[in-house]
């Protein structure tokens, strides 16, 4: 559900620009100090696309908090070129449209959430007619309209990311930044927020997430960057990363063993089902033909993918090697 | 110009709701009760608790000198409890995950800078005309003695205050401990601002020759604020009625101005 109260952008449609353009980026901290130097981006490129929710994943100490502050001007670049809805990343304009939710957010603890959010809209440069409905509205969408009066100081670690991903929310962002969205929320806060997420897609918007929570980003993410020590080591579809080759899944009933016989040394028993290379449409066709010649019941039929998990253990481990 | 007054507004929102200014309100309210039970006069008399303490002056010139030192007794304290008031706005701005959020709103840095310092400023302002206006209706009533030039201490104190805080804004950018600040502060105002005054007199050239400690506290004096002239400068305005020589309030001018500069470019430089 958009947010009734929020102002409905006139700017350039998404299509035509980049939400996240980065070009060669660099960022070295201690600078001054060559013993104390670090590297924390070492030449990123990156694009993100109009519409997707683009997750940005990497151990500890890889860049990836340094990249989303670059981006929002939090901190500066050392070199390349980092730009945000075609605006340069210093830019105050160009965050006129972006919602940001900070790693550790931390809200004046005065206020209560509804104030926090007035204050905040206002920062934003909603109108007060605007904030008056985008407020409660906001509120209602992460599940705290009737908290909207208890001051902030009281509220758990869960109830504060949910506050601070209404006020990212509030202003109706046409690019939406997240740092650990589901940092401290239980299991169903997290659904809900995964829920938010596409909802927020499919009202246009751009989400760019950085967790590091692998199954989470693996649910809601179209597309993926690895980051290691400064540097992309990969990038791509959340599908086209975790496909294994060739190969696909074929979900059975009954003994997957038989299966397996009928499709000859191609093919293997994998739990409930079989799993065969099958280089183009045509070969899985046959591998079907076969397996129901055979009498064998399909119930599924899918490409065989690893978890993202494994994927970046290995490509992380694997730039690691690379790069000793 | 709106990034600007939301975070003054804000600033002096948080102020109230941290009852910050009810405890300093409630604490000037003490300080102008006590006032008002020791201070009296009784037969032409001038009392303090009880005690004669000076015949009531016939002049305008005695007059005039007991209020520049009334002016004086009462501008240092009110000038700290500002400066205590108000230590803690620019490191709390600073804090992780509350300037991250901050910065990634559509305003640029110098408004936030800008905006916080005007709602310190602000703060300083009401304490400043409680504390100094309550006392000269105190004394006035209680006296009978009515000296308008009393007054000046409240465009003085919040001229001299103005020049702390820009001190206490550039030491936020430097650490986040609010208490360091305001004690780093203090300090100047009690014992670094009156040492190098005093270095500054001909006892002080003499005492000091040509000492490499005489050239420190040369480039010192004209570096900092000069805040110890500015309460000599009060209580000569409120003694004559005028001010004197004005080349120190110039000189606290233009110094905050500089440390303001430093401070709102170091903040708008900074990594978070």
């Amino acid at each position: 559900m958009p947010f009734p109260g929020a102002p409905v952008h006139d700017a350039p449609a998404m299509s035509e620009v980049a939400p996240i353009e980065v070009r060669g980026l660099r960022k070295t901290y201690g600078a001054l100090r060559r013993a104390k130097r670090i590297e924390a981006l070492r030449g990123i490129d990156l694009e993100v696309r109009p519409g997707e929710i683009f997750g940005l994943l990497g151990p500890n100490g890889a860049g990836k908090t340094t990249l989303v502050k670059i981006l929002l001007a939090i901190a500066r670049a050392s070199g390349g070129e980092a730009r945000l809805l075609g605006r340069p990343a210093g830019d105050p304009r160009a965050r006129r449209e972006v919602g940001y939710l900070p790693e550790n957010i931390r809200f004046p603890d005065f206020l209560h959430a509804e104030g926090a959010l007035h204050y905040l809209g206002r920062l934003s440069r909603l109108s007060a007619a605007d904030r008056s409905r985008a407020v409660p509205a906001a509120l209602e969408q992460v599940g705290l309209l009737d908290r909207r009066r208890s001051k902030v100081a009281t509220f758990s670690k869960g109830m504060i990311q949910r506050l601070g991903l209404a006020q990212a929310l509030l202003h109706r962002p046409r690019l939406v930044v997240l740092d650990e969205p589901t940092d401290g929320v239980d299991p169903i806060g997290r659904k809900e927020i995964r829920d938010v997420l596409v909802r927020l897609r499919e009202d246009g918007a751009t989400v760019f997430l950085n967790s590091h929570l692998l199954s989470e980003v693996e649910r809601v993410c179209d597309r993926v960057a690895i980051l290691d020590r400064g540097r992309v080591l990969r990038i791509g579809s959340v599908e086209a990363l975790t496909r294994r080759g060739n190969r696909w899944r074929i979900s059975v009933e009954g003994d997957p063993g038989v299966a397996a016989a009928a499709l000859g040394p191609l093919a293997a028993a994998a739990g409930g089902a079989v799993e065969v290379d099958a280089p183009t449409t045509a070969a899985l066709n046959e591998a079907i033909d076969r397996l129901r010649a055979a009498g064998v019941l399909l119930t599924d039929v899918r490409a065989a993918a690893t978890s993202l998990e494994d994927v970046f253990l290995e490509v992380v481990e694997h730039g690691r090697e690379g790069a000793s | 110009m709106s990034g600007f007054l939301t975070v003054w507004r804000h600033t002096l929102s948080e102020a109230l709701h941290r009852k910050l200014l009810v405890a300093s309100f409630g604490l000037i309210a003490l300080e102008l009760v006590l006032i008002a039970a020791l201070v009296g006069s009784a037969s032409g008399m001038i009392t303090v608790a009880g005690m004669l303490v000076q015949g009531m002056p016939g002049g305008t010139e005695a007059l005039g000198a007991i209020f520049a030192g009334l002016a004086v007794t009462f501008y240092y304290p009110g000038l700290l409890l500002m400066v205590w008031l108000t230590a803690g706005f620019f490191p709390r701005m600073q804090e992780r995950g509350s300037i991250d959020l901050l910065l990634s709103k559509p305003l640029g840095r110098f408004a936030l800078y800008a905006g916080r310092f005007a709602g310190c400023a602000t703060i300083a302002l009401a304490a400043s005309v409680l504390f100094f206006g309550g006392n000269y209706l105190v004394l006035g009533a209680k006296t009978g003695l009515w000296v308008p030039a009393f007054l000046l201490t409240i465009p003085a104190s919040l001229f001299a205050y103005t020049a702390f805080l820009t001190m206490m804004a550039l030491l936020a950018q430097a650490g986040r401990s609010s208490v360091l600040s305001a004690l780093i502060v203090t300090g100047y105002a009690l014992f670094i601002g009156p040492l190098l005054f005093a270095a500054e007199t001909e006892l002080g050239h003499v005492l000091m020759g040509e000492s490499g400690w005489a050239w420190l506290f040369a480039v010192l004096y004209n570096l900092l604020p000069q805040t110890t002239e500015t309460g000599s400068l009060l209580f000569e305005a409120v003694r004559h009625g005028r001010l004197g020589d004005t080349s120190a309030l110039v000189q606290v001018a233009l110094s905050s101005l500089g440390w303001f500069a430093v401070g709102a470019f170091w903040f708008h430089r900074k990594d978070y």
